[in-house]
């Protein structure tokens, strides 16, 4: 992931991860792969950076795990979103909108 | 291809995790670094390649083991009011502990009993604005490592313990000695209550002014 303040590299990668488990339950890998294909290559998790806050997440109740056997036999430990981490979804997205706004307003930044 | 599985075992170890909990960490990594060498297999690397390419996911194993270790207790309401209160509140306390000594050990005897009101007017100034300064640093630390605005107050006058410590037995001792040399009534009440003014309220209303221009809730980005 690009080079910045800890708190908002933090804030940043716990939106990106929500967000993906909102479409669907997925597995750790799988979270980092359809993250770094839906931003392009811009953000990429490693193991080492994404298990910690995936650990982190599911302690203060924003994601479940559970151990489920792929088709192709494999078993892998899926995270999906709980009720808490759909609130802290919107609470999050709503936080770095505002953000983005102030920065635009500041910055005249161009949003997608 | 290599055992992923004892690999990440073998890492861990010095992890602090239950048993369990370890064996399930273990497990799921060991997984996730199985499924990025079959993806660089299937992207059409070498074997040699896709080793490299699993390893790449763990540059430092040691740091990988404490950040998992972390994540599993870092949110623990000790853990974080350690870090936004205690920390901030006891270097604060210490410094004004070592600022108050500092001033009796170099503090002449005779200016202690000075006539003159400007000398301690001057006196207390000073002890007020150096409060005022531990009171700032303390809630400021606090905010920097993500405090609460509760939290970030605490932190401000968390130096306060010092004077209740102080105070109390000082109190008691001023009490038994004003009643064995005959001080009753009004004189001695007024000697409670200049003594509980000089070391509780200035101390800390200078501490609690200090911090609150800090424990103000910041906008959206602080450290959760």
């Amino acid at each position: 992931m690009v080079n910045m303040n800890p708190s908002i590299k933090r804030g940043s990668a716990e939106l990106a991860v929500l967000a993906v488990l909102e479409q669907q339950p997925l597995h750790g890998y799988e979270i980092a792969r359809r993250i770094e294909q839906e931003s392009d290559g811009a953000l990429r998790f490693t193991l080492a950076s994404l298990y910690p806050l995936l650990y982190r997440m599911e302690k203060r109740g924003w994601t479940k795990a559970t151990w489920e056997t792929t088709p192709a036999g494999v078993r892998r430990r899926c995270y999906g979103l709980t009720a808490k981490g759909i609130k802290q979804l919107d609470a999050t997205r709503r936080e770095w909108d505002a953000f983005f706004h102030a920065l635009s307003r500041i910055g005249g930044l161009r949003r997608a | 291809m290599p055992d992923w599985s004892a690999l990440v075992h073998r890492h861990l170890a010095s992890a602090h995790l239950d048993e369990r909990r370890r064996r399930e960490i273990g497990a799921e990594l060991a997984a996730h670094i199985e499924d990025a060498y079959d993806g660089a297999l299937r992207r059409g690397c070498t074997e040699a390649q896709a080793v490299a390419c699993a390893m790449e996911q763990v540059p430092d194993w040691g740091a990988l083991a404490v950040a998992v270790e972390r994540s599993t207790d870092e949110d623990s309401i000790m853990t974080r009011q350690a870090l936004t209160v205690l920390l901030p509140g006891t270097t604060m306390l210490l410094t004004a502990a070592a600022g108050l000594s500092l001033v009796v050990y170099a503090m002449p005897a005779e200016r202690w009993l000075d006539p003159r009101w400007q000398v301690h007017a001057f006196a207390a100034g000073l002890t007020f604005l150096f409060y005022l300064v531990l009171g700032a640093i303390g809630a400021a630390w606090s905010r920097h490592v993500g405090g609460s605005p509760g939290e970030r107050l605490a932190a401000g006058v968390f130096p306060l313990v010092l004077h209740l410590a102080v105070a109390g037995p000082a109190v008691g001792a001023d009490m038994l000695y004003a009643l064995s040399h005959g001080m009753r009534g009004q004189n001695l009440q007024i000697n409670i209550i200049k003594m509980v003014l000089i070391l509780l309220v200035g101390p800390g209303a200078a501490l609690l002014l200090g911090g609150l221009p800090f424990a103000r809730k910041s906008a959206g980005l602080d450290a959760r």
